[in-house]
């Protein structure tokens, strides 16, 4: 009998746990440990963000799905991995601080033979001052909850536009490293389509505030389309946007303070700027979740499994190289720890062997670099991916078949869609294969024209609202759920 | 509420510029995005190449 621990239940680590729990006999455990009672369906916290959806519809309990598909599940925090065990037993194991009301502030001792570290992100508020909605003075909609707020903080906004004052809403990254840039576009275009919606546009100056060198660049330096016979860029493709819905931009920015009412950042150039706002919704950036890792004597080996960002290392090229130097193939594709091969890590926990989009830094030092996004469709496959090589060295010994999927191997969609109606939304969709470029495989732009494309409609939004009802109809295990792709 | 800081435009002002080279939708192209047959058609093919990639991306 093996047990399989899965650390998070996110897109990642609960795919992981549903595929392991399919795959393997009863006479094996799959244990998922997650802080959090309730799967979010993160994609859509942009509708509630700006109150198109509520978060109920977004948000569903864990416990009544791993019931019944006989997974155990831990509601509680991982704080440490011990890979070899302890005095005790050689087998590795995870200590756990209970967050179940019930058992709160409870430790435990969990033991695996194989371990899946799917932690995600941690949302790190605490690297700029003032950002956030806990003790800042932003918005955020990385979570349901926080999306529930931003949404009562523009429906505010929006009364007073209502009344006849101008208002400046900010919307964008909260810091120089941050990733998802797609989320805050996505964001910005919500928030543009809900003050068109109630009459108010033209008092209201929105802003996108991004550390993005350019726009299109959304983390994965840009892409390349092919559209009626021209070969043209994701950053003309974007500002066409901006320039159509009248959204103003501010490019290659670290945010370096947030105070009641103003922004403080920092360009490229090296000069430094506030800007006055009445609503902001700024991302914060991602940390790993700091595990702390232990030998079996009890001694601190946390940087032989993590990277100093707190992202546990995997089967990447880590090899310091510049930006220009790096391959396509540097790229994880199991997700299997160098040290441990019973431990993988998936989705964002997994540490990027480098960015995507071109790093730069300020004359003042001040790093500007958007980190690879690594969620959605790609967090899934990872997930999968682990769960089916652990399946595999469980059943037929560890000499087993290893799946593979890298990102420089994997497309992506990234849909920005505005509204929830079938008739009366709009949306900007992008495919992207693959999400690394390899320009080995495909000179020039890194990707496949065939498949890279940007197209706005009403068709992108359908798509969206098809995928809102598909992943969650998925996550909640029903029947044939494992037929729909990740 | 604003806060008396005082506005500094020049970053809002760069971007202006370089947004507004980019070109603008024609009516027809902005009808086109709307029309329920033609987004129908688009709405296929989007999914018939999101299904390609996941099929070349799993192993």
């Amino acid at each position: 009998m093996a047990r399989v621990v899965v650390l998070g239940a996110g897109v990642a680590g609960h795919t992981a746990a549903l595929h392991l729990r399919r795959k393997l006999g009863r006479d094996h455990d799959v244990i998922v440990v997650s802080p959090n009672a309730n799967w979010n369906w993160i994609p859509s916290n942009i509708w509630v963000g700006v109150g198109r959806m509520s978060a109920e519809r977004v948000v569903f309990p864990l416990a009544p799905i791993y019931g019944r598909k006989g997974i155990e599940h831990h509601q509680a925090k991982a704080i440490a991995v011990r890979p070899e065990g302890d005095a005790e037993d050689p087998r590795g194991a995870v200590d756990v601080v209970y967050t179940d009301p019930t058992r709160a502030g409870e430790e435990a001792r969990l033991r695996y033979d194989y371990l899946v570290n799917a932690t995600g992100p941690r949302l790190n508020f605490g690297a700029t001052e003032g950002l956030g909605p806990d003790g800042g003075h932003s918005w955020s909609v990385c979570t349901a909850g926080h999306a529930t707020q931003a949404a009562a903080a523009l429906a505010e906004v929006i009364e007073v536009l209502r009344s006849g004052r101008r208002q400046t809403l900010v919307v964008g990254m909260g810091h120089g490293t941050c990733t998802c840039e797609g989320a805050a576009f996505e964001y910005v275009f919500n928030v543009d389509h809900e003050l068109r919606a109630a009459g108010v546009r033209e008092l209201a100056e929105v802003v996108y505030l991004t550390n993005e060198f350019e726009l299109g660049d959304f983390g994965v330096d840009g892409m390349s389309f092919e559209q009626q016979g021209f070969r043209t860029s994701s950053k003309l493709w974007t500002e066409s946007l901006f320039r159509e819905r009248n959204v103003r931009a501010i490019l290659g920015a670290h945010v370096e303070k947030v105070e009641p009412g103003v922004v403080h950042y920092e360009q490229l150039d090296g000069t430094r700027h506030a800007l006055p706002f009445d609503f902001a919704m700024l991302l914060p950036p991602f940390r790993g979740a700091d595990l702390v890792a232990y030998d079996r004597a009890g001694a601190e080996v946390t940087a032989a499994l993590f990277a100093p960002s707190g992202f546990m290392k995997v089967d990447a090229n880590y090899a310091p190289k510049g930006y220009d130097d790096w391959a396509a193939e540097d790229w994880p594709s199991t997700y299997e720890s160098p040290a441990y091969p019973n431990v993988f890590a998936v989705g964002i926990a997994f540490a990027p062997p480098h960015q995507i989009s071109r790093p730069r830094k300020s004359p003042n030092g001040t790093v500007v670099a958007p980190s690879p996004p690594r969620t959605g469709m790609p967090s899934g496959v990872m997930g999968k991916t682990a769960a089916l090589t652990i399946v595999e060295r469980i059943t037929k010994g560890p000499q087993a078949h290893t799946h593979t999927a890298s990102m420089a191997n994997m497309g992506a969609a990234c849909v920005a869609s505005a509204g929830t109606g079938l008739r009366t939304g709009s949306a900007a969709a992008m495919t992207m294969f693959p999400v690394v470029p390899d320009y080995a495989r495909y000179p020039g732009s890194g990707r496949s024209l065939k498949d890279t494309i940007g197209e706005i409609g009403l068709a992108g939004h359908w798509l969206k609202l098809m995928l809102h009802y598909l992943f969650i109809y998925k996550a909640k295990a029903r029947p044939g759920w494992q037929f729909i792709p990740e | 509420m604003t806060s008396p800081t005082p506005r500094d435009d020049a970053p809002l002002i760069a971007a202006d510029r370089v947004v507004g080279a980019a070109p603008l939708p024609t009516e027809k192209t902005l009808k086109a995005r709307r029309n329920l047959v033609i987004q129908a058609g688009r709405f296929v093919l989007l999914n018939a190449r999101i299904m390609k990639m996941v099929l070349k991306g799993h192993h």
